[in-house]
């Protein structure tokens, strides 16, 4: 009778392991023929080894941000030549998707052309669904040679690009509090990343009735 | 001192090699550079060579582009290669192609010194080649030089969705020092769906009292998903011999895994000089590195069999491995 409780007690533990693990489990992202990925989340990808297929990358839950550009081998008489598409960046929403992306065939300068103005990428999972992505072309003016990414793709997250990072809201309409309670509970974890923000709002819980009001009306007027 | 300003500037290019072919870009204008070095150690079909390193297109190509507005473009380009330099002790180097143009939506129009429209016909996959790759490769039966490039061309491309063609005459240009033959050559190719055409012709005349040499040929590859399958046929009709020759292509190419490929293929020429014929067969396996698809290692043996017994003797298997880096 213990031995089999014991045996229950393993399976449940066996079980709740496995669906916390499938619970946290993330994308896989899978590379087509041609395509780069550049840069993940605001970060570059380097490869760790030369034999290292590339091709596998693990992509959080949720909002996924990438880099990508492609490489078309074309014919050029009797050789070929290497084309490059511009950079694109590509945003979309998966949770625990085996995701393959990858290109439409390109044989000629023409066909990069119109890639680079539809922005025809085609992102699937492995039963063929397709995913949805906003994207746009990252461009740098001037010399190309060992562009900065990280700090491009920053850059990039500041404008109002469709395929840009959804901005943070600065404050939280949860961290103002009531004017009764004014010294306490000044709750500024969320706005921890800016400090302009994070002091209005604790200023803002320390006035009384009549300044918040003021405030207001000077913010309303702007 | 130059030894390491190169290799720094070349370590800059590879350091983001996806992007290394445009070095600058911005107000309008493009600059892209581009390379193809290869080089591979040999043991040729000739039973009297033995083993040797060889460079086969040691290029640096440079294209400027200029957005002139409207759909409308001004390029040039300079391709130099250095594989005589290397091989045979040259000082300098090959100025390959140069020439300037304009282009207005599709279509592109160039002049200068460039291969001729004829050159872009063929599926044959070999790294060497005994045999011509096809009869718009080989050379002039009056002057011995090849037919496929010129120093005088004109040369119109227009690209449109399920064809390309390609126009090209290189001048006269007699009495001067880049004469080397007129010619005017015609090459239109389809892409419909899994299947690929191409068709080509060119009229070729020597020196101004020669006959001329004309070339026609048809080509079709077949992507099957695992394999892709090629043949060509291009034959002269050479007016100053009053001879016929021409050369079949097959070709078939598998991906073996996503790195690597093999292809195996069979030529054979057919002249009315029956010491000419003969027909080799090849094999070759091209590996790319996953983490830099731009570097290749591959390897290929090929056996040429001339009817001509004397030629045939002095021939043997032709075996080479090598290394090419592309940007």
């Amino acid at each position: 009778m213990i031995f089999l409780k014991t045996i229950q007690k393993a399976l449940l533990l066996s079980t709740l392991f496995l669906a916390s693990t499938y619970a946290s489990a993330g994308n896989i992202l899978n590379l087509g023929e041609g395509v780069n990925l550049i840069a993940s989340n605001g970060k570059e990808v380097n490869s760790d080894s030369f034999f290292n297929s590339s091709s596998n990358y693990k992509l959080p839950n949720g909002t996924n941000q990438i880099l990508v550009n492609y490489t078309a081998e074309i014919k050029k008489g009797s050789e070929d030549e290497l084309e490059h598409t511009d950079v694109f960046v590509l945003l979309f929403e998966s949770h625990n998707s085996n995701i393959t992306i990858s290109a439409p065939e390109i044989k000629k300068p023409s066909d990069i052309n119109k890639f680079e103005e539809i922005g025809n990428w085609n992102l699937a999972n492995k039963d063929g669904e397709k995913i949805k992505f906003k994207f746009s072309i990252i461009e740098k003016k001037g010399f190309q040679l060992s562009r900065d990414y990280e700090r491009e793709i920053e850059d990039f997250n500041n404008t109002d690009s469709a395929a840009a990072l959804p901005k943070k809201d600065l404050f939280n309409a949860a961290q103002l509090n009531a004017s009764s309670s004014k010294t306490k509970n000044n709750n500024n974890s969320q706005a921890k990343e800016n400090m302009p923000a994070q002091m209005l709002i604790f200023w803002y819980n320390q006035a009384d009735e009549n300044t918040r009001k003021s405030f207001k009306e000077l913010i309303n007027n702007q | 001192m130059k030894k390491l300003i190169l290799a720094s500037a070349i370590a800059a290019l590879a350091a983001n090699s996806a992007t290394a072919a445009t070095i600058y870009e911005d107000k309008g204008l493009t600059f892209k550079m581009k390379g193809d070095w290869q080089i591979q150690l040999r043991d040729d079909y000739k039973k009297a060579n033995s083993a040797d390193v060889e460079f086969d297109d040691l290029e640096l190509k440079n294209t400027v582009i200029y957005d002139l507005g409207n759909d409308l473009k001004a390029f040039g380009q300079l391709d130099f290669g250095f594989k005589d330099a290397a091989d045979k002790g040259q000082t300098g180097s090959d100025l390959e192609e140069a020439y300037i143009g304009l282009q207005m939506h599709n279509v592109k129009v160039k002049v200068g010194k460039m291969n001729l429209a004829g050159d872009e016909f063929g599926v044959e996959g070999a790294y060497e080649t005994t045999l011509e790759e096809d009869m718009f490769d080989a050379d002039s039966s009056v002057s011995g030089d090849g037919r496929s490039s010129g120093d005088d061309v004109i040369r119109v491309e227009a690209d449109f969705d399920i064809a390309n063609v390609v126009f090209s005459h290189e001048i006269e240009s007699e009495g001067n020092s880049s004469a080397n033959g007129e010619a005017t050559d015609f090459f239109v190719g389809g892409d419909f769906g899994p299947v690929a055409l191409g068709a080509a012709y060119q009229t070729y005349q020597a020196t101004p009292t020669s006959d001329d040499e004309n070339t026609w040929g048809l080509s079709a590859e077949f992507d099957a998903g695992i394999a892709t399958i090629g043949a060509d046929y291009s034959s002269t009709d050479d007016k100053n011999t009053n001879q016929d020759t021409s050369v079949t292509n097959l070709v078939a190419t598998f991906k073996a895994t996503d790195t690597t490929k093999v292809a195996l293929g069979y030529v054979n020429l057919d002249s009315d000089d029956n010491t000419k014929d003969a027909d080799t067969w090849y094999a070759n396996v091209s590996y790319k590195f996953p983490s830099q698809k731009n570097v290749k290692l591959f390897a290929e043996v090929s056996s040429t069999n001339y009817d001509n017994a004397a030629k045939d003797a002095t021939v043997e298997t032709d075996v080479l491995a090598g290394m090419q880096i592309k940007f």
